[in-house]
């Protein structure tokens, strides 16, 4: 076919379609942006604040948002649709591989998320009043201590702690009573089935990172069930993960000490 | 202010350059869209989409290449994801079957005259409907090359893939649009001294099937 006259009813279809005169998106670019920056256009700045710093993943309140959008994916038949095609069942969790972050969505309106302050007490208070009856691993990796500070739900369903280690890792455990009744947002092709004391669990490699792209070294996070309670235990460095079998091992023996 | 600068200004945060880039590129990015998904309003908000992207991203795009193949394969991209979820492609392989290829050297002048303009109306409305009828992708590398005007190298770049896929996305495209219109142009394509007068019956015929 002729170049020229194939582009010619190209040119002529989209005029019809799209005509040049009304196309003006700068009005509602322009407000998309207002509603984030209301001094727009200003100088600098604005941009820096859209993106989410990766070392507040692992912060309480972040993570409550996270699990709530989670509950809003649920419920929101029209984000539900489509999820749906990317939701798998692996060890018993519901996982929604995702190209990118729910926390875009979130970003840009199309889900709706509230976000909370989580009381946080310390070990030694919530150990006097526990939400729930719950154990802590027999076993922590060398150099590793507990933070003082603990996150409870209001709901009293979940407990949160941390470990660290002077090097900058840190080691997170979520425990809750009830398993996740939402999909967990992740990677796609993150997760895998593996085993904990011969029972399945959900492995899942990397986590949201700035831009709200997946990476892969980001973290490692394990969910498993025992005694009734659901857990989770994730681990994340200063930067990428260099060794990923030794951090997943790592969190395994962590994970089996748990009575 | 210039597109470099523009685009410096989003590198470093600050939204003024972004205007710029909006005005420059909305139109052709709105019709790109509109050529794959076949709604205006959806290619609006795929545009939209894209720009709001573009910001995102922009610490990734390299400023010694050219914006707009950069921003146009945003654009496309999103384009052929929307186009494939609501399953606009209709197969007709069965009319493909038996079909003559008479069709390259019909369309040959933009610029019809009088006696020639029904006919060139005819043809043209034909190609659009073998246009509707192109998956997503083979849509998009017609809009990229032909409407885009983007060369195979800016295509092999953007695409991510190399310059023989390139050419044979190109060329089982155009042979798909090839073989939609030929029937027809089979049928347009009389014998040489088939009077004005028939012609033009079988032309109205088939038009108003």
């Amino acid at each position: 076919m002729n170049n020229k006259y194939l582009k010619y009813i190209l040119q002529n279809r989209a005029e019809i379609i799209a005509p040049r005169s009304e196309i003006d998106l700068w009005p509602s670019i322009q407000k998309h942006f207002s509603s984030r920056h209301p001094a727009l256009p200003s100088p600098k700045g604005g941009l820096r604040n859209i993106k989410i710093k990766s070392s507040l993943l692992w912060k309480p309140v972040l993570l409550a948002t996270l699990l709530i959008m989670s509950l809003v994916f649920a419920t929101s038949s029209q984000v539900r649709a489509r999820a749906l095609e990317l939701v798998k069942m692996i060890a018993g969790y519901q996982v929604d591989e995702r190209s990118e972050s729910p926390l875009k969505d979130y970003e840009e309106g199309t889900v709706q998320a509230t976000e909370y302050t989580i009381p946080v007490m310390t070990m030694p208070e919530a150990l006097v009043n526990p939400p729930f009856p719950f154990n802590l691993p027999y076993w922590v990796p060398e150099g590793y201590t507990l933070k003082e500070n603990v996150a409870i739900a209001n709901s009293k369903e979940w407990i949160s702690m941390n470990w660290v280690n002077p090097n900058g890792g840190e080691i997170f455990m979520l425990v809750e009573k009830q398993q996740p009744q939402y999909n967990l947002p992740i990677g796609v092709g993150s997760s895998e089935e593996i085993e904990i004391n011969g029972q399945q669990a959900l492995l899942v490699k990397g986590g949201w990172a700035n831009a709200y792209q997946w990476d892969p070294a980001r973290a490692v996070v394990i969910y498993w069930e025992i005694n009734g309670l659901y857990y989770r235990l994730g681990y994340s460095g200063n930067g990428p993960i260099a060794d990923m079998n030794k951090a997943i091992a790592m969190l395994v023996q962590m994970a089996e000490s748990v009575p | 202010m210039e597109e470099k600068q523009a685009i410096t200004c989003l590198k470093q945060g600050d939204l003024n350059g972004l205007e710029i880039l909006v005005k420059r590129y909305q139109v052709q990015a709105v019709q790109a869209a509109s050529l794959i998904v076949q709604d205006r309003a959806v290619a609006e908000d795929i545009v939209q989409d894209a720009f709001i992207i573009a910001v995102e991203k922009i610490h990734q795009y390299d400023p010694e290449r050219p914006f707009g193949p950069w921003f146009y394969r945003i654009v496309v991209n999103a384009s052929i994801k929307v186009a494939e979820h609501h399953k606009r492609l209709i197969s007709l392989e069965e009319e493909q079957e038996g079909v003559s290829i008479a069709a390259e050297n019909l369309l040959v002048d933009p610029q019809p005259g009088p006696e020639e303009s029904f006919e060139q109306e005819e043809i043209r409305i034909r190609v659009w409907r073998a246009l509707d009828r192109l998956s997503p992708n083979q849509k998009a590398v017609i809009v990229m090359r032909h409407f885009l005007e983007m060369s195979e190298s800016e295509m092999m770049d953007q695409l991510q893939r190399p310059k023989s896929t390139i050419k044979y996305l190109l060329h089982e495209a155009r042979k798909k649009l090839r073989q939609f219109i030929s029937p027809w142009l089979a049928v347009q394509n009389p014998p040489l001294k088939q009077s004005n007068t028939m012609r033009k019956t079988i032309r109205k015929g088939i038009w108003y099937e």
